[in-house]
């Protein structure tokens, strides 16, 4: 029992407004049950990407939905069920008004959640991390935000702040602070580009859960855990310096989300030491809290009170790992990984989601008229914690997995390969955190109301859990004392206060508006002077790409780190993004990054990879997108068309700028980070891109038909077909048809050349993410397949062929038959002529190409020109110029 | 530089708190004293709801 000679409190009993608990709540449920529904739909993509076809809006658009239902859906509405329980206890005081919780709720379901979902599922949103919805629902989530102020602080406005318990604190602290920033990270990007958008964007992705759903939690578990055990939290000076650190720290961790990015080095040291302090203050939280739960035991009887420990203990993981993510050489490793992912999962469904649990189950437990069945909700706990336990390790080790492989320069499809059993892991772990959601659910409609239960704090009490506190240590009696507050006290909360809005706009000024600052000198200084504008149809095809969230899976972002230079070439320069409103950088990559994506593949390429990934790419898992085309890539629609002509656009400037622009900004600059681009090995180091004309690795000998036919089912089959005929999936869709090589013949540096190379101007791309010696098995491989017969012609034959060549093809195919005639280099077409000295076909190829010629190349159809004898003619003219480069030569 | 001033003011404004409370008994107890107030107004509301009054839901579940 505790006593006071004073109270600031009235005695007046608490008026909660369980009718907006329990409404809160049910849209809490509701909300998540769709929530997981998406992220279920999601996660099944990654194993069975074909599994829906067309019938379900696009990845990207269940994926912006998932976030949003969880963050305002779910969490959103668990703590306002919440704060309509606790506020009138925790100030003494009624909310504001009921009506106005009524339109609160109604504002927040019908005004934000259900627009918000139909218009991103229609299409209508933005490609901002934890900000997806669209700007006109933004501003209903704003006034709602004001709404709730005026609802839940005018209860503490009444008491004068005068020494408010850290619940308190924590809730005025999370409606205030969600004001300031929400406005920040979901309108300031669509007005400032790129990367300086960015390191808005990065604020508010931590203040979303930083400044929003962590403190409602902590107020849940600070809130739970004392009036579950039944006594106080075991230190509130401890409990204050957390939350004022929180609040004062929280802001500046915001851009490392942009680690190793074009973000001023200096932003990103402000936030990885903020992030390393943040880690010591979550612990000062931590240790208060699990030491307020002494007695209790380890997995406490009362349900909610289980929840909120399981809680604090996900959040001391969460907080831990975090400030762990923002170390640089960690970060190399982890960031743009599934950790990421495993991460951000342990912090909203482990941390966040059980706290808010806590909060409902806790606020029904004494709800009248509510029912209660605590064998649901036990196994709704169990469920949830191995469910969540599975999916947060699992992520974690795909992280650490795909990481490592990315830094040794593995080929991409390695890293998908190589996540495709985590990835149904987390696929399956879906199953008990489904099953747990539909128990809590089933817990909190069923079973038997209030009356029946015995409150959880009096079983504490009788059993005589109760420990001794901080107090004891200090001399602070349970009772409390009689003076008059300290006016001191009071003050320095004041300055607090202030503080801790002064520092919010520190962390804007110092993690904002001073990179912007700083970015857009250096863009004055080191882009073109005439900025290259949009195309209407590369704009089109830039909104195409920000709607299907195509940035969640391809960054735009080539960072300072020598993997990323190796894989993709020059660092990104904060210039090349100066056209981005709002910005495309990304924080995820299951594809690689696209900043370099312009003369990379060809656009028929592309068109066939949007229609059918898996079909010039095996293993991918990248959505198809059949709604662009009519029927299949011959014939897209114009989004197909935009799209593809957006990504041609990625990099361009600089690339048509280069080398000259970039020696000469260079000179401009002393800038350590854009010096290092500068002088990056390679502009665009994107393993597929096509390089004639560059040397070849010499191959080593082929050992192991295995991994060769391994190497040619993932990366080749595809385009060739599993025989090499030149008849797989995408085949018919390319122009030039991929070679059927059963009718080909290759010189072995021929073939290194074009597996090291690609052949400019086909569908055929350089394979450099291969080592010489995966290349020397595919080489092998390919050899394999040659059905090419040994050329037995009369020398009259020879002759006559010789003479017809020479009238009709060496201009293009040279005089030697090499591929150099003069016309070779000023072609319609970039594929150059055939070299027939290095490549031989069967004669029945032969005379096929002669009389068809070869679509998408600029060898013209003969058949109508030359008569039968001439074609046989130069058919086996053509077969007698082989040679090994080797030294052999043609076997006639 | 920015950056270090930062740490280094977070974590000398959190020990000079600290020592004020460590050395003042007054300040100690008026800091620790809203746990007990929080205490106190949960177990009034949990003596008001035993009795069964004032729930505005409740009034409303009736209508």
């Amino acid at each position: 029992m505790y006593s006071s000679t004073k109270s600031t409190l009235t005695a007046k009993p608490t008026e909660i407004e369980s009718v907006l608990v329990k409404a809160h709540s049910l849209a809490a449920f509701a909300n998540l049950i769709l929530a997981v529904v998406f992220g279920i739909l999601v996660s099944l993509q990654f194993v069975a990407p074909d599994l829906f076809g067309s019938l379900l809006p696009s990845w990207g658009r269940l994926r912006y939905v998932h976030t949003q239902g969880i963050m305002l859906g779910w969490l959103g509405n668990a703590f306002l069920a919440f704060l309509y329980y606790a506020v009138p206890i925790l100030s003494g005081r009624p909310v504001f008004n009921r009506n106005l919780g009524l339109i609160l709720f109604a504002l927040w379901n019908f005004a934000v959640m259900v627009p918000g979902i139909i218009l991103v599922l229609m299409g209508v949103s933005q490609p901002l991390e934890w900000a997806e919805f669209p700007l006109v629902v933004d501003f209903v989530v704003i006034v709602a935000f004001v709404l709730a102020a005026i609802q839940f602080l005018p209860p503490f406005f009444s008491l004068r702040f005068d020494n408010l318990y850290v619940s308190s604190w924590y809730i005025i602290g999370a409606l205030v602070f969600t004001l300031l920033s929400y406005p920040m990270g979901n309108f300031v990007p669509e007005l400032v580009p790129g990367a300086a958008g960015a390191a808005f964007s990065g604020l508010w992705i931590h203040d979303a859960v930083g400044l929003f759903v962590t403190p409602l939690a902590l107020a849940v578990l600070y809130f739970v855990v004392p009036a579950t055990t039944g006594k106080p939290i075991y230190s509130h000076f401890l409990s204050m310096l957390g939350f004022w650190g929180l609040f004062f720290i929280y802001p500046l961790n915001g851009i490392h989300h942009y680690i190793y990015s074009a973000i001023p080095m200096g932003a990103q040291i402000a936030a990885i030491l903020a992030s390393f302090l943040l880690g010591l203050i979550v612990l000062i939280v931590v240790v208060n809290l699990m030491l307020s739960m002494r007695g209790a035991g380890f997995f406490p009887t009362d349900i909610a009170l289980r929840f909120a420990s399981t809680g604090i203990v996900f959040y001391l993981l969460v907080s831990l790992q975090g400030s762990l993510q923002a170390d640089m050489s960690l970060n190399q490793l982890t960031h743009f990984t599934d950790w990421v992912i495993g991460h951000s999962h342990l912090a909203m469904l482990g941390f966040a989601t059980f706290a808010g649990i806590a909060g409902i189950v806790h606020a029904w437990q004494r709800l009248p008229q509510a029912n209660y069945n605590l064998k649901y909700l036990n196994w709704s706990y169990w469920l949830l914690t191995a469910g969540i336990t599975l999916m947060v390790v699992d992520l974690t080790l795909a992280g650490l997995i795909q990481g490592r492989l990315w830094l040794e320069g593995a080929p991409w499809i390695e890293s998908l390969r190589a996540a495709e059993p985590y990835w149904l892991v987390r696929t399956l772990s879906a199953v008990p955190i489904s099953l747990g959601f539909m128990c809590l659910i089933a817990g909190l409609i069923t079973g038997v109301d209030r009356h029946a239960i015995k409150p959880a704090a009096a079983a504490v009490k009788e059993s005589g859990a109760l420990s001794e506190s901080f107090d004891a240590h200090l001399g602070i009696d349970s009772v409390k004392p009689a003076s008059r507050p300290l006016q001191a006290l009071q003050l320095s909360y004041l300055v607090a206060s202030v503080a801790g809005v002064g520092f919010f706009v520190l962390s804007v000024t110092l993690l904002g508006v001073l990179p912007f600052q700083e970015l857009r000198n250096q863009s004055a200084a080191l882009a073109p002077a005439q900025a290259l504008v949009l195309s209407p149809s590369e704009v089109r095809g830039k909104a195409v790409y920000a709607r299907e969230g195509c940035a969640y899976c391809h960054t735009q972002q080539i960072r300072y780190t020598d993997a990323d230079m190796q894989r993709f070439g020059a660092p990104s320069l904060a210039w090349e993004g100066r056209m981005d409103y709002p910005h495309m950088l990304g924080t995820r990559r299951i594809g690689p990054d696209l900043s370099r994506a312009a003369y990379t593949r060809p656009a028929q390429w592309h068109l066939a990879h949007l229609f059918s990934p898996r079909s010039v790419v095996p293993k991918s898992i990248m959505p198809a997108y059949p709604q662009f085309f009519e029927d299949g890539p011959l014939k897209p629609k114009q989004e197909a068309y935009d799209l593809v002509a957006y990504l041609e656009t990625l990099g361009r400037e600089r690339e048509l700028a280069w080398p000259e622009g970039d020696a000469l900004a260079a000179q401009k600059t002393t800038d350590k980070m854009a010096l290092m681009s500068f002088n990056a090995p390679a502009l665009n180091a994107h393993p597929a891109r096509t390089r004639p004309f560059e040397g070849t690795p010499e191959l080593p000998d082929a050992i192991s038909p295995v991994l060769a036919g391994e190497l040619w089912s993932i990366n080749c089959s595809g385009c060739h077909g599993d025989q090499g005929k030149g008849d797989g999936p995408a085949a018919a869709w390319l122009a030039p048809k991929p070679i059927n090589l059963s009718q080909h013949e290759y010189s072995p540096d021929l073939l290194a050349d074009i597996l090291w190379n690609g052949v400019h101007g086909s569908s055929m791309p350089a394979w450099r993410d291969l080592s010489p010696s995966q290349l020397a098995e595919v080489a092998a491989h390919v050899s394999s397949f040659s059905e090419v017969e040994s050329s037995v012609a009369s020398r009259e034959s020879l002759q006559s062929g010789q003479t017809v060549f020479k009238t009709h093809c060496a201009d293009c195919h040279g005089a030697d038959g090499d591929g150099n005639g003069f016309a070779a280099g000023s072609l319609p077409i970039a594929i150059r002529p055939s070299d027939f000295t290095r490549e031989r076909l069967t004669h029945a190829e032969s005379l096929r190409v002669l009389r068809s010629g070869v679509a998408g190349t600029a060898m013209a159809p003969w058949g109508d020109r030359l008569t039968s004898a001439e074609m046989e003619a130069v058919s086996h003219y053509l077969r007698s110029l082989f040679k090994f480069s080797a030294g052999g030569s043609a076997d006639d | 530089m920015i950056s270090t001033l930062i740490v280094f003011s977070s974590i000398g404004l959190a020990l000079i708190f600290s020592l004020a409370y460590w050395l003042c008994a007054k300040l100690r107890n008026k800091i620790e004293e809203p746990k007990y107030d929080f205490m106190e107004q949960l177990e009034r509301h949990n003596q008001s709801s035993a009795r069964g009054v004032n729930f505005p839901g409740d009034v409303d579940d009736d209508k």
